[in-house]
């Protein structure tokens, strides 16, 4: 089902009313609110004039993007040593914006990025942030869902994966309370438990012993706030309360915490001008947590309709979706390609994987049967559908469950979480 | 920025570049081979360290190599003099604050840094505090330094009455700035505690409280941090489990109870009844008639009425 294109919010006269007023006192977080306010309405203003004369605006510019992604994916190992411990997050933000676009990946181009994805694998098991690096469970993360993208067009793909090596680095990584450490001998926060949850979800490897007591130690991580914090004790955040919810959804164990909460905390983090959202309570927009914060809201609806909570939507996440959109399409495209932050900051493949899927979750919205598409702009803006718990496309989850369900599981306990 | 044309450079500045850029990379990548060699045969040296070095502070997530570092320094703990070995690992923490100048929110540094602390023979831990609050006034919203304050107070013991006095000035000097709100939360409890309270603090503090952060929203009323301070203060955040009421029915056979919070009664979690005197048993169910976490409880008792 598709809805008629509607009035723009940017261009409504009202739209002004929504800045922020600091009652002429200011400090230094309201003088920088206020700053990008202003940048972003000076684009408004452009955008509104230049409506006039082509009503399709604002148009996604998929050729654009598509060329920067391209452009990264080749020049991958030569020139991007800043990054040289994430060059598996590089395959995966690139592989995923262009799934997200719809581009098609040739199948020697897939086996040469798996290839060099088996590379970056430790004999001792899971992945590093390049070959020869020690294993980190966020390349790991990365290298999968990489690996699960690439699985569309070939085979060879998932089978790079080793599951005995992978399930027992996994094994190592655990503490004894049920978090995760990032590598051997780093930190522990609640990225380690997402990265964790999903790669073993996605390969057929979550069982009891891997995962006792990380629903509790996760849970401690809420917030008084609502959202989840890297550890426990510390202040909500974004990016690690996606990682909360997702990963207490994978483990089947949403009972563990306060869904109202989360969802009040993460609903007020769309910012009422921009319409975009921000991380932190009184932190500034930022493109990404297009889908750290718009990504969970899908989440936090499968959880309020298990328990039948008759206040969810039929039609909608419970955020506005076209707000974000709308900032998305208006405020974070690079010119030559890529997606950005906000007006002003340079693009990278970082911030064009989460723009795109943020973008992605804000227009199609599925709830057991019920679908529903909701595009801005020209009808052509229309992304493909991503899966929100992993990050990937619903049909590269699919492929790679059914891949790993014929592989018996290689824990010890042969008993495996409900 | 947007929408400005790039000057093209000329054939021969990007051959020049691009020559720049191999040189770079073949001695960025014999760099990167070499450390892996020597971490591979265990030549724990001066040489490893300085290798290590000139990556990591162009790259400081390189986090391969922070567990080299940590190998290197627990080989120097087991065969240096105690007064050379403390100088180098003050250097390393020299090493460490110019590589959180490149990046301030490298987990891997940070990390690194909290290791030095913990292992090094004479830690000067206020250094450490002052090194936070000089962090905390380039960014005051970085989590990483925040979470690292929290790793020193705790260590070398600081007391939380200093701490509550740092976010008492770096809230008068912003107090939109939310993290120095959270960091106060999390205080107040140590420094004030009463397990009666919902928060978890004495009353009169909790007064005292609510008038700063009510000056807060009365100044800007928009600002999100007090509001967020202020339903801490009131103890909506974080409730504490109790019955809110309770209701019996003697015509239906059965009683009636709500919580504050939602929980799951079953035999393992389960409530002890006591009419007169009594131990009374029931099957308990939620408002659904499910055995399903809820705040609602119902039990139908068969065998209390005839005992009252």
């Amino acid at each position: 089902m598709e809805e008629a294109q509607t009035k723009l919010r940017f261009s409504s006269p009202k739209h002004s009313r929504n800045k922020f007023d600091d009652e002429n006192i200011s400090t230094e977080s309201s003088v920088e609110q206020i700053r990008v306010e202003d940048a972003i309405s000076v684009i408004i203003d452009e955008f509104n004039k230049e409506i006039e004369s082509d009503p399709d605006i604002p148009v996604l510019k998929r050729d654009e993007h598509t060329m920067f992604l391209w452009k990264g994916l080749r020049h991958l190992g030569i020139s991007y040593e800043c990054l040289d411990a994430s060059r598996p997050w590089l395959c995966y933000w690139i592989l995923h914006s262009m799934e997200i676009l719809e581009e098609t990946i040739p199948i020697m181009t897939a086996k040469e990025i798996a290839k060099f994805l088996g590379k970056c694998q430790c004999s001792t098991g899971g992945f590093a942030g390049g070959p020869g690096q020690v294993a980190h469970l966020a390349p790991t993360y990365a290298a999968v869902n990489a690996l699960c993208i690439l699985s569309q067009v070939t085979d060879e793909a998932l089978n790079v994966i080793n599951r005995e090596t992978l399930y027992e680095y996994l094994l190592r990584m655990r503490t004894d309370d049920g978090a995760f450490l990032m590598h051997e001998g780093g930190e522990v926060d609640i990225r380690g438990t997402y990265c964790a949850a999903s790669v073993a979800k996605l390969t057929n490897l979550c069982t009891k012993e891997l995962f006792k007591d990380t629903p509790q130690w996760l849970a401690r991580c809420q917030t008084y706030e609502g959202g989840f914090s890297g550890a426990p004790g510390l202040e909500a955040h974004g990016g690690y309360s996606f990682c909360g919810i997702a990963a207490l959804l994978i483990l089947n164990a949403t009972k563990h915490f306060d869904i109202k909460a989360l969802l009040r905390w993460t609903v007020n983090r769309q910012m009422k001008y921009e319409g975009g959202f921000q991380g932190r309570t009184n932190k500034l927009v930022d493109g990404c947590y297009s889908f750290w914060q718009g990504g969970a809201l899908p989440l936090i609806h499968m959880v309020l309709c298990a328990e039948e909570d008759p206040a969810v939507s039929a039609n909608s996440w419970l955020f506005d979706t076209s707000a974000l959109q709308e900032y998305l399409l208006i405020c974070c495209q690079h010119p030559n390609g890529g997606l950005i932050d906000k007006p002003g900051k340079t693009r990278d493949y970082y911030h064009t994987c989460y723009c795109l899927s943020g973008l992605s979750v804000a227009q199609h919205f599925t709830s057991g049967h019920l679908y529903h598409t909701k595009v801005v702009g020209s009808p052509k803006n229309a992304v493909r559908s991503i899966h929100p718990v992993f990050n990937i496309g619903v049909e590269a989850v699919v492929k790679a469950k059914s891949y790993f369900s014929h592989q018996v599981p290689v824990h010890k306990d042969n008993g495996k979480t409900s | 920025m947007h929408g400005r044309l790039k000057v093209r450079t000329t054939a021969e500045q990007q051959e020049a570049k691009r020559k720049e850029r191999e040189k770079k990379q073949k001695i960025y990548t014999a760099a990167t081979q070499r450390t892996f060699q020597k971490r591979e045969n265990k030549e724990y040296d001066e040489e490893a360290l300085k290798i290590t070095g000139e990556i990591l502070s162009v790259n400081p997530d390189f986090y391969s190599l922070w567990n080299f570092r940590k190998e290197i320094f627990l080989h120097f703990k087991d065969v240096k003099p105690t007064e050379e070995l403390n100088k180098l690992f003050e250097e390393e923490l020299y090493f460490l604050e110019s590589c959180l100048k490149v990046n301030p929110k490298s987990y891997g540094t940070w990390h690194h840094r909290c290791f030095v602390m913990t292992t090094m023979p004479i830690p000067d831990w206020t250094r450490e505090l002052q090194l936070c609050n000089k962090f905390l006034e380039y960014d005051e919203r970085n989590f990483h330094c925040w979470d690292y304050r929290r790793f020193v107070v705790k260590t070398s013991n600081v007391p939380a009455k200093d701490e509550f006095d740092f976010t008492t000035a770096k809230i008068a000097s912003n107090f939109s700035n939310y993290s120095s709100w959270h960091y106060r939360s999390k205080l107040l409890p140590q420094l004030y505690p009463d397990s009666h309270h919902s928060s978890g603090v004495q009353e009169d503090i909790l007064l005292q409280e609510f008038e700063t952060v009510q000056n807060a929203f009365f100044t800007d009323p928009n600002d999100q941090s007090s509001w967020f301070y202020h339903r801490w203060l009131l103890g909506r955040g974080c409730r504490k489990l109790d019955i809110d009421s309770v209701y019996i029915s003697r015509h239906k056979s059965c009683i009636l109870v709500t919580f504050t919070k939602t929980l799951l009664i079953s035999r393992e979690n389960s409530i002890n009844l006591v009419i007169n005197g009594k131990d009374v048993e029931g099957e308990w169910l939620n408002q659904k008639q499910q055995a399903k976490y809820s705040t609602f409880w119902i039990s139908f008792c068969n065998n209390f009425w005839c005992s009252s």
